[in-house]
C-alpha cells in the first residue's frame, strides 16, 4: 500500500480512538480533533476526593459543622457512625467536618494527605 | 478417608473455641488422646442413650461417634433426628432452627464431612417457573417487585481433584432505596449465584460480578469466566465459517479454572433493561441509566442479597470488567465503605460485619478523559508481533516484551509526537507495528488502519486483537465487509447458550428471552431499533474512578487492589491503565504510586481475558493470590487527641500543580 497523506477518514478516527462500541463493553468518549486527554494527578485526585467529602458532609448536617451518628445514617453515610467514637475524639456528641477529615486524612494512602493530618493534630 | 477422623477432631475443638454458638467444651489435653482413632476405618458404633447436655462426661471418641451418626443420619434423610441427637449430646445448643442448623454444619464442614453439610444446609431444588414478562424499553417497568425466591439446582463437581458441592439459584431482588427498612423499591435484579453451601457462610467470601458497557448484562462473566460451568470458545482461533456469520452456541464446560474453591459467585445485571431486571414502577428503566443511579442501585443489590443470605460477616468482593471495572466497582467500592454497615440487618454470629474486602479490576476504562493515542502503541505492537511483523522482540517473553514497549513508548515515541495533532510522530515506529512509517503514519491508533496493512482482506477483532478471520468474496473475488460486527461475534451463541442454561443448570425457567445488553446493535444494514442504556446513560457526572479508589482507600486502608489486562486488549489497553494508575503519586520521595497499590497483571488475552484458553490458568492463579492474601497493611491510626479548633487545611500537594 502506498503513503497515505494523513487521509481525512483516518483523522476523523484518530479522534475517536478506541471507540468500537463492541462487546462488553467499551464507549471511550469521543474527543475532537487536537483536544487534549486530562490526566488525573495527585492533586486533581484529592482536589474531587476533598470536594467530594465536603459535599457529603454538608448534605448529611444540613450545612451546620456539626454531625451526629443518626443523621450519619440517615444519610447514607454509615461508616462515620461505625467509626463514631474513634472520630468523635472530644466526646461532645457530634463529629465536625475537620475531625471527619483528620480521620480520613490519617488513613489516606497519599503521603501529603496524611502529613496534612498530623500537622492539623500537632497545632 | 482416615483424615475425617482427624479433621473432626479438630472440628470439635475448633467449635469449642471459635466463639460461636456452640456450647462444646473439650478437654485440653484432648489432642493426645485421639490419634489412636485416627487410622481406623471401621464404621461408627452404635453409642448408648445419652442424657441431655452430658457433654462433659463424653470421651473425646463418643463425640466423634455422635457426630458421624449424625451424619449419618443427614445422608438418610433423617436430619431432624440428627440435629436432636447433637442437641441432646450438648454438642449443638438449643436455639433458633437456622443457629441449630449452622452449628451442625460448622461441625460436619470443620470435620471435612462436606457432602452432609451440603445436605443438610443446602436448600431444596426448587423449580421457578418465571412467567413474567421483562421488557428493556426505556420508559418501562414492573408494576410491582418480582418475588424474591430464587430457583435452586444442586450440583457437585470436582475441582483440583476434590470433589465439592454447590447450588445455583437464579431469580429477582428488590433493590430498594432505604435498607435494612426495605422501603423504596427501585429495581427488580436478576443474578445468578453459585454457592458452596457445605461450607459455613459467616467467613465464606462472597463476589459480586459486574459486566460493562455501560449497558452490558452479566452474561459475558457469567457464562465464559469463573463459574463451575462455562463456555469453550477457543480463543484467539477463529473458524472460516465465522465470516459468513456468527458462531450459534458454544461447548458448556466444566470449568478447571473456576473461582468456586475461592468464593460464592454471584452474577448481578444491575441495570434495568439488561438480563431479566426491570424498574418497578413508578420507576421507569432509564431512570436508572446514569452513573450515580447505576452505583446506588448496585449497592443496593449487594446490601439486599447480604440480608436475605445471611451474608454480613462474609469477606465480599467486586469484581468489575470494562466499564464495569473503571467506572462502575471503584464508584460502587467507594459508596460501600462510605456506607458501612448502615444498611445490614442485625446478624446473631458473633463474627464482625464485613463491608468489602477487595476488587478485582477487570480490563477497566479508569478515566474516560484520558484516552491518550500513545497508549495504543504497545497493544498494537503486541498484535504485529502475533502476526509475526515486529522485528525487535527476538527472544524476549510476552513480559519482557511489554517491558520494551513500555520504555519505548515513553522515552522514544511520546518525546517524538508532534504538537501539531494532524503530523505524525518523527520516531520510526515501523520496526514495531511491522508497517513503514509512510504506510501507516500512526496519527491515529485506529486498528483496522494497522491490520489492513498487516493482513490484507481480514476482519479483525478490537477485543482480542489476535482473532481475525478471512474476509468473504464478492462476486468479483474480491474481500467484502463480513454481515455482521465481528466484535461481537459472540452476541448470538450466549445468548442460546443461556436460553438453555438457566433452566438446566440453575432450574430457572423464564417466559422471556435474556436481555444480553441495553444498546444499539452495530450490525450494518439493520435497523438499529431505539436507544438504549449505553446510547441514553447520563453523561452529566464524570466517567473516572480514579478518585474514588483513593477516596475507597481512605475508608478502608486495608482494601485488596488488583487490575487485570490481556495484552491483545485494543479497545481497553494496559498501558494506559499503568500510566494512568502511575499518574497519581503518594508519595514523591519513595516515587510510590498507586500503580504500586493496584498492581496491573498481564496476561496473554484480549478484553475477555478468560476467553483465551493460554491465560485462564496463570490469570486463576494470580486470582489465587489475591483472594489467598491478607488484608493490605494496617490501617493508620491517630495517636494524638485532635483540636476542635482546627486550623484552615492547606493542602501541601496543590503546590505540586
Amino acid at each position: 500500500m502506498k503513503h497515505i497523506k494523513i487521509p481525512a477518514l483516518l483523522l476523523i478516527l484518530a479522534a475517536m480512538t478506541g471507540t468500537g462500541l463492541a462487546g462488553d463493553r467499551m464507549d471511550i468518549r469521543k474527543r475532537a480533533p487536537g483536544e487534549k486527554p486530562v490526566q488525573e494527578t495527585t492533586a486533581t485526585v484529592q482536589k474531587t476526593v476533598d470536594a467530594e467529602l465536603r459535599a457529603t458532609f454538608d448534605a448529611a448536617s444540613g450545612g451546620v459543622n456539626q454531625l451526629t451518628a443518626k443523621q450519619a445514617i440517615d444519610a447514607d453515610w454509615g461508616f462515620i457512625a461505625d467509626h463514631f467514637g474513634e472520630i468523635d475524639q472530644d466526646r461532645d456528641g457530634h463529629v465536625s467536618f475537620a475531625e471527619v477529615q483528620d480521620f480520613l486524612d490519617a488513613r489516606s494512602p497519599i503521603t501529603a494527605v496524611r502529613q496534612r493530618a498530623k500537622l492539623q493534630i500537632v497545632q | 478417608m482416615n483424615y475425617r477422623y482427624l479433621l473432626l477432631f479438630a472440628a470439635l475443638a475448633i467449635a469449642a473455641c471459635d466463639g460461636s454458638d456452640s456450647s462444646v467444651s473439650l478437654n485440653e489435653n484432648s489432642t493426645s488422646s485421639f490419634p489412636s482413632v485416627v487410622e481406623t476405618q471401621t464404621p461408627p458404633k452404635v453409642s448408648p442413650p445419652l442424657q441431655p447436655n452430658k457433654i462433659d462426661q463424653l470421651t473425646d471418641a463418643q463425640k466423634k461417634d455422635l457426630v458421624l451418626e449424625a451424619a449419618a443420619l443427614v445422608r438418610a434423610g433423617n436430619r431432624e433426628k440428627a440435629i436432636g441427637d447433637l442437641k441432646a449430646a450438648g454438642l449443638v445448643k438449643s436455639g433458633e432452627k437456622d443457629t441449630e442448623l449452622r452449628q451442625t454444619e460448622r461441625l460436619f464442614a470443620d470435620a471435612n464431612l462436606l457432602e452432609e453439610a451440603y445436605i443438610l444446609f443446602a436448600p431444596d431444588d426448587y423449580v421457578l417457573n418465571d412467567t413474567t414478562t421483562y421488557d428493556g424499553l426505556p420508559d418501562a417497568s414492573l408494576p410491582v417487585a418480582v418475588d424474591e425466591r430464587p430457583s435452586v439446582k444442586r450440583h457437585s463437581m470436582t475441582l483440583n481433584g476434590k470433589k465439592l458441592w454447590y447450588t445455583a439459584s437464579s431469580g429477582h431482588l428488590t433493590a430498594f432505596d432505604k435498607n435494612p427498612e426495605k422501603e423504596g423499591p427501585e429495581v427488580s435484579v436478576f443474578y445468578t449465584s453459585y454457592t458452596r453451601d457445605d461450607l459455613p457462610k459467616e467467613n465464606r467470601p462472597v463476589t459480586f460480578f459486574f459486566n460493562g458497557g455501560p449497558g452490558a448484562s452479566s452474561i459475558y462473566l457469567h457464562l465464559a469466566s469463573f463459574a463451575p460451568k462455562r463456555v469453550f470458545t477457543d480463543g484467539p482461533n477463529v473458524p472460516a465459517e465465522w465470516a459468513n456469520g456468527r458462531p450459534q452456541s458454544f461447548p458448556v464446560i466444566e470449568d478447571k479454572e473456576s473461582l468456586i474453591d475461592k468464593s460464592d459467585l454471584v452474577f448481578v445485571d444491575p441495570i434495568p433493561g439488561t438480563g431479566f431486571s426491570q424498574a418497578i414502577a413508578p420507576n421507569t428503566n432509564k431512570s436508572f441509566w446514569g452513573v450515580s443511579e447505576d452505583i446506588k442501585i448496585s449497592r443496593d443489590f449487594i446490601t439486599r442479597y447480604v440480608n436475605v443470605n445471611n451474608r454480613q460477616t462474609s469477606p465480599k468482593y467486586l469484581y468489575g470488567e470494562s466499564y464495569g471495572g473503571g467506572i462502575r466497582v471503584p464508584k460502587l467500592a467507594h459508596a460501600m465503605v462510605k456506607a458501612g454497615t448502615s444498611g445490614f440487618e442485625k446478624t446473631s454470629s458473633n463474627n464482625k460485619p464485613v463491608v468489602l474486602t477487595g476488587v478485582v479490576f477487570h480490563s477497566p476504562a479508569f478515566n474516560y478523559d484520558d484516552d491518550a493515542s500513545a497508549d495504543y502503541l504497545p497493544t498494537f505492537a503486541m498484535v504485529a508481533d502475533h502476526l509475526k511483523k515486529t522485528t525487535v522482540r527476538g527472544g524476549k517473553s510476552l513480559d519482557e516484551f511489554a517491558e520494551l514497549l513500555r520504555d519505548f513508548t515513553a522515552n522514544t515515541y511520546v518525546p517524538s509526537l508532534s504538537p501539531n495533532w494532524w503530523e505524525p510522530p518523527t520516531s520510526d515506529i515501523s520496526a514495531y507495528t511491522g508497517a513503514s512509517v509512510d504506510d501507516y503514519p500512526s496519527v491515529n491508533w485506529y486498528l483496522p488502519a494497522l491490520t489492513d496493512i498487516l493482513k490484507p482482506g481480514y476482519a479483525f477483532n478490537a477485543y482480542d486483537a489476535r482473532m481475525h478471520v478471512k474476509k468473504p468474496l464478492d462476486k468479483n473475488g474480491k474481500p467484502t465487509d463480513m454481515s455482521y460486527d465481528f466484535d461481537f461475534f459472540e452476541e448470538d451463541a450466549l445468548h442460546n447458550v443461556i436460553t438453555t442454561y438457566l433452566p438446566d443448570e440453575a432450574n430457572y425457567k423464564p417466559k422471556s428471552s435474556y436481555l444480553n445488553a441495553s444498546w444499539q446493535t452495530t450490525d450494518p444494514g439493520v435497523d438499529r431499533g431505539p436507544k438504549l442504556a449505553f446510547e441514553l446513560w447520563k453523561t452529566s457526572e464524570e466517567k473516572n474512578g480514579l478518585p474514588d479508589i483513593v477516596a475507597a482507600l481512605g475508608y478502608d486502608p486495608s482494601l485488596k487492589l488488583i487490575t487485570v489486562h490481556g495484552y491483545y486488549d485494543a479497545v481497553t489497553t494496559f498501558y494506559q491503565s499503568e500510566r494512568q494508575l502511575k499518574g497519581v503519586v503518594f508519595d514523591k520521595g519513595t516515587n510510590k504510586t498507586l500503580l504500586d497499590r493496584v498492581p496491573v497483571k498481564n496476561f496473554a488475552g484480549g478484553h475477555m481475558i478468560y476467553y483465551s484458553e493460554e491465560a485462564r490458568v496463570p490469570l486463576k492463579q494470580t486470582l489465587d493470590q489475591f483472594y489467598d492474601a491478607p488484608p493490605y497493611g494496617t490501617p493508620a491510626s491517630i495517636t494524638a487527641p485532635m483540636s476542635s479548633t482546627l486550623a484552615s487545611r492547606a493542602l501541601p500537594i496543590a503546590a505540586t500543580r
